[in-house]
């Protein structure tokens, strides 16, 4: 039995020696691929869109016209898609008592940045992007229009900013 | 154990649904619109076209006297509730003597025939609201024996009535 283990270990030596004396293991400066591993990484489409303030108000406090409202709704979009747009649209402003007829959504106008005042008539693409170019947000400012036929009262309607792909 | 995870994932998927339905915002919008009314009046002269055109509709006999001057009046609501009169007082003469009584004032409204000034007259009513409504105002004086010569001023107020 001591002599088999003798042997083991005498094997064990001489390989190990010729491991440490082997140019070719020792000095070999060439990568060798010795294993490999498939990544497969997914990556989901994302956008959002997210809004300074949830609510706008307008005061009609004088003689029927254009009024602008003092709340500024800054405007953040976030998209990995290539190219998407963004729309506005806005409901009719219903009078809080029944029976009274609404503001039409048309009334209602919006700017970007300052810029000119345009009608949010049925979903208005106001927005462009793409993937490549980085988004700054917008300040979007509200108009609304009374006319000498609207009834006094408050009226609640309701705008929707809508983010689509490739518009 | 399986029914409180089934309750549990029914309780938290809408939750979750509208948690990742980011690509919309909605901002609610509120207007109040208050109660208003425009008015615009002016004097009429015997000069005035619309003077002259009222009084070719009134045929009067001798015992009215219109007044050289009348008034025209242009207004305009946005509330059903709202009425506007005109209220004339008497006649009070320069001197602050003699007065001609309103009893003996008529109105003729945009050249119709002349009613009792002793009624607040209705210039606005609720039935008006949104037009743009326009009056053409003359003051007649049914003469009386008793009535003193000389110059008299008149006295008008526009009384603004909010129905309750």
């Amino acid at each position: 039995m001591k002599r088999v283990i003798l042997q083991i270990k005498s094997i064990l030596l001489a390989l190990t020696l010729a491991v440490v004396i082997n140019p070719t293991v020792i000095a070999s400066d060439e990568l060798q691929e010795l294993a490999s591993l498939s990544i497969s990484a997914s990556v989901p489409p994302y956008s959002a869109v997210t809004v300074s303030t949830n609510e706008l108000s307008f005061s009609v406090l004088g003689t029927p016209g254009t009024y602008t409202s003092s709340d500024i709704v800054k405007l953040t979009v976030e998209s990995n898609q290539s190219a998407w747009g963004v729309y506005a649209e806005s409901s009719d402003l219903k009078h809080i008592k029944q029976g009274i007829p609404p503001l039409p959504a048309d009334r209602l106008s919006f700017s970007v940045d300052n810029g000119e005042f345009k009608p949010l008539r049925n979903n208005v693409l106001f927005l462009k992007g793409t993937a490549d170019k980085e988004t700054r947000p917008v300040e979007l400012r509200f108009q609304l229009t009374t006319t000498w036929s609207d009834t006094p009262g408050v009226y609640k309607g309701r705008v929707t900013i809508s983010f689509l792909n490739n518009p | 154990m399986n029914t409180k995870v089934i309750l549990w994932v029914l309780l938290a998927l809408p939750n979750l649904v509208s948690a990742l339905e980011s690509n919309s915002a909605n901002v609610e919008v509120q207007a109040d619109v208050q109660s208003s009314m425009q008015m615009q009046w002016h004097r009429l002269t015997l000069k005035d076209e619309s003077y002259q055109k009222a009084k070719s509709k009134l045929t009067l006999d001798d015992s009215w006297m219109i007044l050289p001057y009348g008034l025209y009046v242009e207004l305009q609501t946005n509330d059903k509730d709202r009425n506007v009169f005109l209220h004339v007082d008497n006649l009070v003469s320069t001197n602050k003597i003699d007065t001609i009584h309103v009893d003996s004032i008529y109105i003729s409204h945009n050249g119709k025939n002349p009613v009792p000034a002793e009624n607040d007259l209705l210039i606005l009513n609720p039935q008006d609201r949104g037009l743009l409504k326009t009056h053409v105002l003359l003051f007649i004086v049914k003469i009386q024996p008793y009535h003193k010569p000389g110059q008299y001023l008149a006295n008008f107020k526009f009384i603004n009535n909010t129905l309750p």
